[in-house]
């Protein structure tokens, strides 16, 4: 039981007997409170990234060496997290993650060690400070290119429509983009739903779009149809133009 | 010499007083004789001799003055006193009668005095005796009577243009005194004279015009306006300087045409628009005289000739959108009426070109063949021509226009000349069309129809034609098309060569086959539809090939039936009847050449054809004019559960007939063609010019793409856009990161 115990946490046998005894010998619950509670930090504070390896074999797929959906699931919890929260998307990004819901090993371990968060606890800790770093514009620009590729599914070019609104809506309307907040994503969504035939979303005009939003006016005043604006988002214009047109006439 | 007594200033200038004297007498025509040699040597002798005795007797100076007083007293109590006591002409008359005098009298005194002038005046550089003479009269006279005397030339000029005749020789002579007093510059005639001059000739004009302009139309006020402008030239001719020319014309231009132009011209019924909605040729060519002396003058002439021509082209264009409705309208209530060929988009077309014609007569009459008219016309012709009529573009008329011109039958019965000039008319418009590309598809459309089943009337119109089309279009615009017709040529020689070898080889068909075979490319593209054939065509197919393969290496064959034509014999019950009909048509007559009937399924299954095309072959055999095949049911549509079979009752007056396939509608194809044509232009003209210049900023791009497409369209913003978004996701371009206008080429 011991040895199960160390493998499973990486702690040393002093570790691993103190925690057996508190849980009343059951392995499993024994291994849980190691990393849930703040036991693993003191084993982590040796070596950060056994401390990173271990928790990667927590999560792992019992038969391939990655993280899947489960083993995300389950991180989710541990954080105390929903997996669509925004924070998740900050830390896959610190993870460099290439796939959603997929994280290998190097991802895995290489990203909680660059983070300095190689525990669940300090991980937790630092779930605050992950969210609000969202509200400076680098950050929110490294993190909104990120996820376009993140978004992707495997072997395709573009994102589908209906993740790109997904994660827009996660981005540009999460609490935690201060003043990188859309106020037109509804108006955005709509339009994309109602005109867009062919529903995919392509790298320029996601990335273009946040340049739109950082420089045109939500009035549109100083939007110039000249300029090399991807045809969408000419198109996202004349159409509310028209809109709010019909709103004022009315 | 020496011991001759010097003469005393008072006694040698009495005997030249009484010289004076005399000549005054003379001037002012007193009974006296004139002068002789004697004495006049003797008055000569004295100035000598008084001039060149030594100090203190060289009286040069007095005399100088003297001379200069001798014209003052003259002048003040002869000259001034008599000019005045008039007025008006009668003081004209007089100054010029007084000025003669005193010329005469700068001369004769001047020769007195000549010594004075060889000596005294060069050395003290003083005037001249002549100039002495003349500045008297100007200081004395001239200044005096001057206002009097431009007054009296003035009101002279007035009463000529009010049509009174006048003594121009007066007038002449009168300013040659301003000119001359000027003494070799033009000072006194140009501010004595000519400033009052033109004012008052601007004063005259704007009386007049404000006049006219109320009561006068305006060809009326152009015809007035030319008058004044010619007669005011002959007035610089006949008694004005010739440099006042310019400024003269110019103030009557002012305030005859600058200051009333745009009234003139956009008077209600009879300005320019007026002008030329009633085609008054020559008010319009004078209208053109006229307002190209002044500048930019032209300019609105031109706008509303601009607009002219385009609501003219707007006219037709709704004319035959509104007949070509009613037209539908009308079939639709009274069923499909037999096509009359003369349809209103021909109708459009051949209207356009006499619209063209007539305003280009204009152009080049009333207008002199000014660039600045041409560009107007070809404005208006580029906006009205680009407009959509009863949903066809005018590329899509013209096409057909063309089509109806160079196939056999068409509705246009023209001699050769007169095809040939209205083809090169229709290039000429198509000059103005912006979707060339869209023409040339429709047109290599239309040309295979003709090649294919003969229907060209003449192969030396269709060369003319293409020839001119690629004069003005460039090479690359009619390579194809040229293809097509050498593709026809070619399969002539071909068919020869192939019944040669047939004969060489001693087969024989089943059937009369004739193959023509076209290039891949030069065609618009057909669909090729895989219909399994009779057994005796199928031999043919079969032996072409293999000919084929023998003749030429590493050439693929693909088989069109649809294209194809066949002659078949029916053997119908009261007389044969050879009919001549599509290849799919003759296939499924074949097919009830052995059985009594055929299902539906059973003949989709031996043909092997898609429904539609099924049904559309059937109807045109079963339920249109020439009934060729009966069904069970009897009924106006086919139906999957209908049966087939040979109508041998059928019969016709005629022995030879022609049954028709209708065909596809091909224009949404060939819209469909041009679209995907233009994208792939629109690409690789981004990527050619990114290519050569690697970075470039987004609207020099767009600009450059235009400019390099637009001699075959006119390419879309919103498709430019596409296109450079479709090449960065392809990854042949890609946004700088700093600055997202501005392109980069991804070798």
């Amino acid at each position: 039981m011991l040895s199960e115990f160390r493998n499973a946490t990486g702690a040393s046998e002093k570790v691993g007997l103190g925690c057996l005894a508190d849980s009343q010998f059951d392995c499993e619950k024994a291994i849980d409170d190691f990393f849930t509670s703040g036991m693993a930090d003191q084993a982590g504070s040796r070596g950060g990234r056994r401390a990173a390896e271990a928790l990667y074999r927590r999560y792992k797929e019992p038969d391939e060496d990655h993280i899947g959906v489960d083993g995300v699931q389950k991180f989710c919890e541990d954080l105390g997290v929903e997996p669509a929260d925004i924070v998740m998307l900050v830390i896959s990004y610190h993870m460099g993650a290439a796939v959603m819901c997929e994280y290998s090993r190097e991802e895995f371990v290489s990203g909680l060690v660059k983070l300095g968060a190689e525990t669940l606890t300090r991980l937790r800790s630092k779930l605050p400070e992950l969210r609000a770093s969202l509200a400076k514009a680098d950050t929110f620009r490294a993190v909104y290119a990120f996820a376009y590729d993140f978004s992707r599914e495997k072997g395709q070019k573009c994102v589908q429509l209906d993740s790109a609104v997904g994660m827009w809506r996660l981005l540009l309307e999460s609490p935690h983009a201060g003043p990188n907040a859309w106020s037109l994503v509804d108006d955005w969504v709509a339009f994309l739903e109602a005109r867009h035939s062919n529903r995919a979303i392509a790298k320029d005009t996601w990335q273009q779009l946040l340049d739109f939003i950082k420089s045109v006016k939500p009035d549109f005043s100083n939007f110039d149809e000249n300029s090399a604006w991807p045809y969408l988002l000419d198109e996202f214009v004349e159409h509310m133009r028209e809109k709010r047109a019909v709103g004022t006439s009315t | 010499m020496a011991d001759r007594k010097p003469i005393e200033l008072a006694e040698g200038w009495s005997f030249m007083e009484k010289g004076i004297q005399k000549l005054i007498r003379l001037l002012e025509g007193e009974p006296e004789d004139q002068f002789n040699a004697e004495q006049y040597m003797h008055l000569y002798t004295t100035i000598y001799n008084m001039c060149t005795q030594k100090p203190p007797h060289d009286y040069s100076e007095q005399l100088y003055s003297k001379y200069r007083d001798a014209f003052n007293k003259y002048i003040n109590e002869k000259v001034l006193p008599s000019l005045r006591e008039h007025r008006d002409e009668v003081l004209l008359k007089e100054l010029y009668q007084r000025w003669g005098n005193h010329k005469l009298m700068v001369r004769w005194l001047s020769r007195f005095f000549n010594y004075l002038d060889r000596y005294y005046v060069l050395r003290h550089s003083l005037h001249p005796l002549k100039d002495v003479g003349l500045l008297c009269f100007k200081d004395l006279v001239y200044v005096e009577i001057k206002k009097r005397t431009k007054d009296g030339v003035l009101l002279l000029v007035e009463k000529e243009r009010e049509g009174e005749l006048v003594d121009r020789a007066l007038v002449k002579n009168i300013l040659g005194i301003f000119i001359e007093l000027g003494m070799s510059n033009m000072d006194c005639y140009e501010k004595d004279f000519e400033e009052y001059l033109l004012t008052e000739t601007s004063a005259f004009y704007r009386r007049k015009a404000s006049q006219w302009i109320e009561q006068d139309s305006c060809p009326d006020y152009m015809l007035k306006a030319e008058e004044c402008l010619r007669l005011e030239e002959e007035r610089v001719d006949n008694y004005l300087h010739a440099t006042t020319r310019n400024k003269l014309l110019k103030e009557v231009e002012t305030e005859l045409l600058s200051n009333y132009e745009t009234r003139l011209l956009t008077k209600e019924h009879s300005g320019c628009a007026a002008l030329l909605r009633d085609d008054k040729t020559e008010d319009l060519a004078r209208m053109y005289r006229l307002f190209q002396r002044i500048p930019k003058g032209l300019d609105p002439v031109a706008d509303i000739f601009k607009e002219h021509v385009d609501s003219e082209g707007m006219k037709l264009v709704k004319e035959v959108t509104e007949a070509v409705e009613l037209a539908k309208e009308k079939q639709a209530k009274t069923g499909p009426s037999r096509d009359t060929g003369t349809s209103a988009e021909q109708q459009y077309v051949r209207a356009v070109i006499d619209l063209h014609d007539k305003y280009l007569q204009y152009v080049s009459t009333c207008f002199c063949n000014s660039s600045l008219f041409h560009k107007s016309l070809k404005e208006a012709f580029e906006n009205f021509v680009n407009k959509s009529v009863a949903g066809s573009t005018s590329a899509e008329l013209m096409a057909s226009f063309c089509d109806n011109l160079l196939k056999k039958g068409g509705s246009e019965k023209l001699s050769d000349e007169a095809i040939e000039e209205t083809l090169e008319k229709v290039v000429k418009l198509l000059a103005y069309v912006s979707d060339k590309d869209m023409f040339a598809e429709f047109y290599r459309k239309k040309l295979s129809r003709r090649l294919l089943q003969d229907k060209s009337a003449s192969d030396d119109h269709e060369r003319s034609l293409l020839s001119r089309l690629k004069q003005q279009c460039g090479a690359q615009f009619t390579s194809k098309m040229e293809g097509m017709v050498t593709d026809l040529q070619l399969a002539k020689e071909k068919q020869q060569h192939f019944d040669d070898w047939l004969k060489e080889k001693g087969s024989k068909l089943p059937i009369d086959l004739s193959v023509t075979v076209l290039t891949t490319g030069f065609w618009p593209t057909y669909k090729s539809i895989d219909v399994a054939l009779p057994r005796e065509m199928v031999e043919g197919v079969e032996v072409y090939r293999s000919y084929y393969d023998s003749d030429s290496k590493h050439r693929k064959l693909t088989w069109i039936y649809t294209l194809g034509t066949a002659v078949l014999r029916g053997n119908f019950d009261s007389k044969p009847i050879e009919m001549q009909m599509n290849t799919l048509q003759a296939a499924l007559c074949m097919l009830l050449n052995d059985v009594d009937e055929l299902s539906y399924g059973e003949i989709q299954e031996r043909l092997r054809l898609p429904d539609d095309d099924l049904q559309r072959l059937l109807h045109s055999l079963v339920c249109a004019k020439y009934k060729i095949i009966k069904k069970d049911p009897d009924g106006k549509s086919i139906g999957k559960s209908d049966k087939f079979a040979f109508n041998n009752r059928f019969t016709d007056k005629m022995r030879r007939i022609k049954i028709p396939l209708p065909p596809l509608d091909e224009k949404k194809k060939v819209m469909e063609d041009v679209d995907k044509d233009r994208r792939y232009a629109i690409d690789a003209a981004i990527v050619r010019i990114m290519k050569s210049r690697k970075v470039l900023q987004h609207q020099t791009l767009v600009m450059e793409v235009i400019q390099q497409l637009q001699r075959m369209f006119k390419p879309d913003l919103k498709l430019i856009k596409k296109r450079i978004e479709d090449l960065i996701q392809r990854e042949y371009l890609e946004r700088d990161k700093d600055n997202p206008t501005l392109f980069k080429y991804l070798a």
